[in-house]
């Protein structure tokens, strides 16, 4: 690949992320004051990954997804957690249809392409594990019949990080399969005041499809040509292997904390958000910041601290502040 | 006849009613102030009997330890007995009084009262007065002095140790301070790698990228050194926030931006600039590096 061809695919991305905007720009009309989850939200869809978004009720979580379906024209489900919830209830099961005396398929709300598992904690291990591997496998086995899943295919999934009595946290190896995940706080004063007043006159505008399903596909296919040098992939690897061997880039006191550094999808995933985030700011490479821009969201729970680490206060988010001020920028 | 009838109702009268006897005794009648005596109590009785307060009844005699009261029925007869340690701290005669025992049908029997005498010491005032003897030492123990020994050679290996580890760090310290801080100033250090890295020819001979990479490598130490910025591990957006706060004139800071830009395009997207732009940016490094320096010296002047 030599510089002109980065400029055709520079060219290239002009062309096909004018969509971004667009896309921004209605979903904006809704969301008020949640940029960042809204970026966050287009990486992981654009990405092909899931998002595991983490806030407070009320931030606009569903509303965010509802809205992108909306805007993309996509199909959105909902599926409320709950303890009492069952595999089939998510991915669907076989019903016995007595004027014809056969089972028939009756699938459940995982099939669409924009999924909202609210409070996925809530619900036991089993249908936790149905549905990430659905995500991870992106098809799905009802009775002798194997679906696969609609494209594109995203699972935003929610957390409350207070009330955690009752709760089934997810295990590492099962978070690992988001791609990201977002921590959403509040929205800023102004930001809120705008939203309550929009709420009091009942004017929210109304959202349309700005945005076709192949677009994002086509988006997705462009974003694969986004030329990302050696540099940059020893960049991503060194971060991710600091969160393994800290003790390698002079980070030794990190090796108590750390119970567990990141996975291989970490690396993959970091390097595919990169990507994506470079696709977003109109560029046909990757340069650090954008590394540095999707790596809190992608290592955030892809790395364990041991109980030294919650004694002393720090979290995961400490401990890759400190790998990206010690890791040296190419 | 009729005597041995009275003889044998009085004997008869003898087994029918109540049978106490209580029988008090001393060790001694006679002992030295503060001399300890030893008193038993005996009682026996085919009833029961209550026994007195015998510490408040012989007071100002103080009881300085008692037995339990031990009872033996032996023949329907029960048999008491209590031995008291007996003391005074005072001279003269006392007598113990009677002590009475109270029997369950209601009578009341008494010990025979005592004598005792409580005599002074003697003093020998035939021999010369000594001084008061002072304590005694007390011989010396290692088992007793083991904590202190062992504690205080412990403490003598921590203090040694802190002091090792102390000139250990001193030295580590002094070599990094010496790899940091080398002699040269940073200005002359950068335009000496822009030099050598001038002659290089990397350009020329087609490695325009290792020129890039190094000449962002010379600057972003230059910044390190000169600015105390941790450009190392920076990004170019963060290298020129960061920039931006030690108030450099923004026709430079913009040159810094455009040389780092284009640096980066070079690095990471394949950019090719052609001979008169890595001669312009050469230049411009020249430029930044005087420029900064010079900056800078005002700055401490003023």
């Amino acid at each position: 690949m030599d510089s002109l061809e980065i400029k055709e695919i520079n060219e290239k991305i002009k062309q096909e992320s004018a969509f971004v905007d667009l896309l921004s720009l209605e979903m904006n009309k809704v969301i008020i004051g949640q940029k960042y989850m809204i970026e966050r939200l287009l990486i992981a869809l654009l990405g092909n990954g899931h998002i595991l978004l983490e806030g407070v009720p009320g931030l606009a979580k569903t509303l965010a997804i509802n809205t992108l379906s909306k805007a993309i024209s996509g199909k959105f489900s909902r599926i409320q957690f709950t303890p009492d919830l069952l595999p089939s209830d998510v991915i669907g099961t076989t019903v016995y249809n007595m004027p014809k005396n056969e089972f028939s398929i009756k699938k459940g709300p995982i099939f669409g392409n924009f999924i909202l598992a609210d409070e996925i904690n809530r619900a036991p291990a089993k249908v936790q594990s149905a549905l990430l591997e659905a995500m991870q496998e992106r098809q799905v086995t009802i009775g002798d019949e194997t679906f696969a899943m609609d494209e594109p295919f995203l699972v935003l999934a929610t957390q409350n990080p207070v009330e955690q009595e009752g709760t089934y946290p997810l295990p590492e190896a099962q978070v690992d399969r988001f791609m990201l995940k977002t921590v959403i706080d509040y929205p800023k004063q102004e930001d809120e005041r705008i939203i309550m007043r929009n709420s009091l006159t009942d004017s929210h505008q109304a959202v349309n499809a700005v945005v076709s399903l192949e677009e994002i596909m086509n988006a997705r296919s462009v974003i694969k040509t986004v030329y990302m040098d050696e540099k940059i992939e020893n960049y991503i690897l060194d971060i991710i292997f600091a969160t393994r061997y800290p003790e390698r880039f002079g980070l030794d006191h990190l090796s108590a904390l750390i119970s567990f550094g990141s996975s291989p999808r970490g690396s993959i995933n970091l390097a595919t958000a990169a990507k994506v985030y470079a696709f977003i700011k109109r560029r046909g490479y990757v340069v650090p910041e954008d590394v540095r821009a999707v790596c809190h969201d992608v290592l955030r729970h892809r790395i364990g601290i041991t109980y030294e680490a919650e004694a002393e206060d720090v979290s995961s988010e400490d401990i890759i502040n400190q790998i990206l001020n010690k890791v040296e920028v190419p | 006849m009729n005597s041995f009838l009275y003889t044998s109702i009085l004997f008869l009268s003898t087994l029918t009613f109540a049978q106490t006897k209580v029988d008090i005794s001393l060790d001694t009648n006679r002992a030295l102030v503060g001399d300890v005596i030893q008193m038993d109590i005996n009682v026996n009785s085919n009833v029961q009997v209550i026994w007195p307060d015998i510490e408040v009844l012989i007071a100002p005699i103080e009881v300085q330890s008692f037995s339990e009261i031990d009872s033996v029925l032996k023949s329907n007869l029960n048999r008491y007995h209590q031995n008291l340690s007996i003391q005074l701290f005072d001279t003269g005669d006392f007598v113990l009084p009677q002590l009475p025992f109270v029997s369950s049908e209601g009578d009341t029997f008494y010990t025979d009262s005592l004598n005792i005498s409580f005599v002074p010491v003697l003093l020998d005032t035939t021999n010369v007065v000594f001084d008061i003897k002072g304590p005694e030492d007390v011989p010396f123990n290692f088992s007793e002095a083991k904590p202190i020994v062992y504690g205080s050679f412990i403490i003598l290996v921590l203090i040694l140790l802190i002091y090792y580890l102390i000139q250990k760090i001193k030295i580590k310290k002094g070599v990094i301070e010496e790899e940091i801080a080398p002699s040269i100033p940073c200005e002359i250090e950068a335009l000496e790698a822009l030099k050598n890295l001038e002659s290089q020819g990397l350009c020329e001979m087609g490695e325009i990228k290792n020129h890039y990479v190094q000449l962002t490598e010379i600057l972003r130490c230059y910044f390190d050194r000169q600015f105390e910025l941790e450009t190392i591990e920076s990004t170019t957006d963060e290298i020129v926030e960061r920039l931006r706060t030690k108030k450099i004139e923004i026709s430079l800071l913009t040159d810094i931006t455009r040389l780092l830009e284009e640096a980066d395009l070079v690095k990471f997207a394949k950019s090719n600039p052609d001979n008169f732009t890595n001669k312009r940016f050469m230049e411009s490094s020249y430029r930044i590096v005087e420029c900064c320096h010079n900056m800078n010296e005002e700055v401490l002047d003023v």
